[in-house]
């Protein structure tokens, strides 16, 4: 755990050679998940198969690995790296490693407005309006909580607290329209819930991949406040950060990250709260790499729990999201409890 | 150099008035003591001084400037700030809890500079902590905590430093402790101090200037010798005392009178 | 907690009788609710002489009647477990609900459902009761163990992720077991309808036992309520008391649980309420929590009775939309006191 500095110029740095190792080794590890992802399935190849499928455009397999199997691979990594980072952010804003997306409404917001419509307006709309529903449902749950929490600024407590107020009302109106429409939507609704990546395509694919560039940017910018946040505000302050400001700003950063997320995955829960505790193992106190890291944990854990699902119950594609929390929650228990000792 | 100042200053909790046209101005490059009876309003001003807190009329000045019309990174490059029990985040180093006092002077561009680690060095050595610099602020001694908390402030390299009861909850020899690191960043450094202590007698050992507030409002400052007579001391915390001449220090010491010894 | 003085006794003997008249009245209000109201004579008609041949006897004996009678415990079941955990973890905001109780219960029958569809009632009792120890266990671990137990705010958190983890893994058999899901859908939103009443009758006996052994720990409570130490001085047997509430946390939550499924709010809500009514002693507070537990439950069954008629909202739905909204205003509430 030694620290090193690297400076060019003005540009100056402190670094964790250990951590950035580990985003080194954990990029390997998913371009390996990924090459067997793209092998595996209802149609298996071997590498020599795959290797052509890839670059042959008029390989027989070629529309399975490129067009079926390659999106949803890639959604699946990019859900999972919002989520981590996600989750990671609010860890440290909360200022405890217990906190998750579901804490401030985010999931629950996004649960309600999708389950809504894909009761009542799936039908006449289509199903390309869910992720945007989703996502002013995740929205508009987080500036609520915000909002109602909000009293000469806020407090972690209070929006946690406030926030699990809100996810119980939310949770409550899902159940609601659940209980209340027709079975066949309670089905792909509960699938919604699960989280799944089932059918996804590159305009899936590409839409979130903007979002998610569009929103870590500004957050590598902030990267030095996010550090001062699990700081009390009087010590922050002393030290010059417009604590309430930056504390808005970040939330609404997270509760974006998740909310996309969301939108296009269903309600993932627990990548938001493991992948940040598997990264800030070793990673010291430094701030990028422990973002990466959780970045790179929650992608690959949404990858492996993909795979899985799809692979490992042929011919049944499940949702992926039962393998998050059946892979992600051992893990998060172990953890936490090794943590209090 | 930098100064504070309070004018008329108006604030509380809710409808509750704690300070009441509050008039302040503290000498530059000395050590000012804020002392006082519980709920007199001693730590509210300190917080008020440190822009934690708005006033609700009147001004804090920082150098002749209203303080809350400043870039608040421009006051953390005049002013820090040691709050009571603060509290570190969860397994962090000493040497990275000192290096967040170096958060003002960073930009995006330039996160460590030369002059960030050295300013690091320096207020490790100050503060007498290399030794410890790689162990978890958790498992430090009472003493050596808070000396990791003023490194953080030395490290931030302000001319102004508050503290709000930096002795609280330590045993009598951390208390030393602290407060001889406090007077030597004074008498070497002239860094002006300012801070809240709730022991008088240790008050009125290493203050240069002594603020005594009642109700709200200075009641009394000065030399600790021209605040610490007893007919002062009664009216401020409503204590009985005989004050005698420290026989090592010579400063006042106050010696409070139980109830059989008044009658 | 135990500032009791002789006339504020009276008082809350006074505020006890009127709360147990409120609970009539709303007993008889959910005996008359439902899409056709029944006049006051015509329930005390079908409850004391009863006609083979009137349809609206039937509907008060058999669905009406035995539903009031469930929701009355299980409102005062889960209040008292949720003011019995608040005076464990000293913790306002304790409630089975909150720390993942009821998630663990219901996550233990959903398991069991989709493995055995056909169980007796038994075995889901023995489920949800298992569920919600196994859930105890693991917040405490979480959040009450070690050297720091953290505050309010730790034990909270641990609630919510473990609700997560709970959920995520119903939610996930319920996917893959999709018979199962049509069976407990509308018990997994909270209901206290649908099932005669002489299944349930051994789950209404285990919650009044538990009931009413509280009673006799209600004032080494008292006791607890100035802290551990403190307690142990006056001569509480701390640990035994602590795990005796333990157990009837688990007992009330368990069968609380498995009578109606997933009822929030009123474990967190209610004992607030009792405690602006009733002085602080747990001799009066706690069965002043169950009857109020009671009396909020019956009303949120009457209430999703009659809103979105002909269907029914469940009572679940009803407590979390009702709760909710009054959980978030009392935390402004006391945002505002302290600053």
């Amino acid at each position: 755990m030694v620290e090193r500095t690297l400076r060019l110029g003005r540009f100056s740095r402190r670094f964790l050679p250990t951590a950035w190792a580990r985003v080194a080794a954990l990029l390997l590890v998913m371009m390996l998940v990924l090459l067997v992802s793209l092998a595996l399935g209802r149609v298996m190849l071997g590498p020599g198969a795959l290797l052509e499928a890839l670059m042959n455009p008029h390989a027989p397999t070629g529309l399975i690995v490129r067009e079926l199997r390659l999106p949803r691979i890639l959604l699946a990594a990019l859900i999972g790296a919002a989520l981590g980072v996600a989750g990671w952010l609010l860890q440290q804003v909360m200022r405890n490693p217990l906190a998750s997306p579901d804490i401030i409404g985010v999931t629950s917001g996004a649960s309600a407005a999708a389950v809504s419509y894909l009761a009542w307006l799936a039908v006449p709309l289509g199903m390309a309006g869910l992720p945007v529903a989703a996502m002013l449902g995740a929205a508009g749950a987080a500036l609520a909580v915000y909002t109602l929490a909000w009293s000469h600024g806020v407090t972690p407590l209070r929006l946690v607290l406030t926030g699990i107020g809100m996810a119980a009302a939310l949770g409550a109106v899902t159940t609601l329209v659940l209980a209340i429409s027709p079975l066949t939507t309670t089905l792909s609704a509960y699938v919604w819930l699960t989280g799944s990546v089932y059918g996804a395509n590159w305009s899936d694919v590409s839409s979130l991949a903007l979002w998610c560039v569009a929103l870590l940017v500004p957050l590598a910018a902030l990267m030095r406040q996010v550090m001062l946040a699990p700081l009390d505000d009087a010590l922050a302050t002393g030290l010059g950060l417009a604590v309430q400001r930056h504390r808005a700003a970040l939330l609404a950063l997270a509760s974006a990250l998740a909310g996309v997320a969301v939108a296009w995955g269903g309600a993932f829960v627990f990548v938001g709260l493991v992948a940040p505790h598997l990264a800030r193992r070793l990673s010291g106190y430094s701030g990028t790499a422990q973002m990466v890291l959780a970045l790179l944990y929650g992608a690959l854990l949404v990858m492996l729990a993909d795979l899985v699902a799809r692979t490992l119950f042929l011919p049944l594609d499940l949702p992926a999201g039962i393998f998050v929390a059946a892979l992600g929650a051992p893990f998060f228990l172990a953890l936490l409890i090794r943590e209090v000792r | 150099m930098a100064t504070v100042s309070a004018h008329a200053l108006m604030l509380g909790y809710q409808r509750r008035r704690i300070l009441d046209q509050l008039e302040l101005d503290l000498p530059e490059g000395k050590i000012s003591v804020l002392v006082g009876s519980n709920g007199c309003g001693k730590s509210t001003l300190l917080k008020a001084l440190a822009r934690l807190l708005s006033p609700w009329s009147g001004q804090v000045c920082l150098d002749g400037t209203d303080i809350h019309q400043l870039p608040t990174r421009e006051v953390a490059h005049r002013l820090s700030l040691l709050p009571q029990q603060p509290v570190a985040p969860e397994g962090m180093t000493v040497r990275q809890l000192v290096q967040l006092g170096r958060h003002p002077h960073q930009r995006w561009l330039s996160q460590w500079s030369p002059d960030d680690e050295h300013q690091v060095a320096r207020a490790l050595e100050r503060t007498g902590l290399e030794a410890l610099a790689d162990q978890v602020v958790d498992t430090l001694s009472g003493g050596q905590r808070q000396r990791a908390w003023i490194a953080l402030a030395v490290a931030q390299n302000t001319p102004l430093m508050l503290l709000d009861e930096p002795t609280s909850f330590l045993d009598m020899n951390h208390q030393m402790e602290v407060l001889d690191l406090l007077h030597e960043l004074n008498r070497e450094e002239g860094r002006t101090i300012v801070m809240v202590l709730h022991d008088l007698n240790l008050a009125g050992r290493y203050a240069d200037h002594m603020v005594a507030l009642r109700a709200g409002q200075v009641y009394a400052r000065g030399t600790p010798a021209q605040v610490m007579i007893p007919e002062r001391i009664e009216a401020i915390f409503g204590l009985a005392c005989r004050v005698i001449e420290d026989p090592c220090s010579h400063t006042p010491l106050c010696i409070p009178l139980s109830r059989q010894a008044r009658s | 907690m135990s500032d009791t003085t002789p006339e504020r006794s009276v008082q809350g003997v006074g505020v006890l009788l009127s709360l147990t008249a409120l609970l009539l009245a709303a007993m008889l209000m959910s005996l008359m609710a439902g899409a056709q109201w029944s006049t006051p004579v015509a329930v005390w008609q079908a409850l004391f002489h009863p006609s083979g041949l009137v349809v609206e006897d039937l509907l008060i004996r058999t669905t009406r009647l035995p539903r009031t009678l469930v929701a009355v415990v299980v409102g005062a079941g889960l209040a008292v477990a949720g003011a019995l955990m608040q005076t464990l973890t000293r913790n306002p905001l304790a409630s089975p609900g909150i720390v993942g109780i009821n998630a663990g219960a219901m996550f233990a029958v959903v398991v069991l459902v989709s493995m055995f569809p056909h169980a007796a009632l038994w075995a889901w009792y023995g489920g949800a009761l298992g569920g919600a120890a196994l859930a105890a266990l693991l917040v405490w671990m979480l959040a009450l163990r070690g050297q720091s137990p953290g505050g309010p705010l730790r034990l909270v958190l641990a609630g919510a992720a473990l609700t997560a983890l709970f959920n995520a893994f119903s939610q996930a058999l319920l996917v893959i077991d999709q018979q199962g899901l049509d069976t407990v859908l509308f018990w997994l939103a909270g209901a206290v309808s649908g099932r005669p009443l002489t299944h349930l009758w051994p789950l209404m006996a285990v919650t009044l036992v538990a009931l009413m052994l509280c009673w006799p720990l209600a004032r080494s409570m008292n006791a607890l309520g100035t802290g551990e130490a403190m307690a142990r001085s006056l001569g509480v047997r701390v640990y035994r008391l602590q795990g005796a509430i333990v157990v009837l946390v688990v007992a009330l939550a368990g069968a609380c649980v498995a009578m109606a499924g997933n009822i929030t709010f009123v474990g967190l809500v209610v004992p607030h309420m009792a405690r602006r009514l009733l002085p602080a002693d747990h001799r009066l507070w706690l069965p002043g929590c169950a009857l109020l537990g009671a009396t909020l439950l019956l009303l949120a069954d009457v209430v999703g009775r009659c809103v979105l008629q002909p269907r029914e909202v469940p009572v679940g739905v009803m407590t979390a939309l009702i709760g909710a909204p009054l959980f978030i205003v009392m935390l402004r509430r006391q945002g505002r006191r302290h600053g």
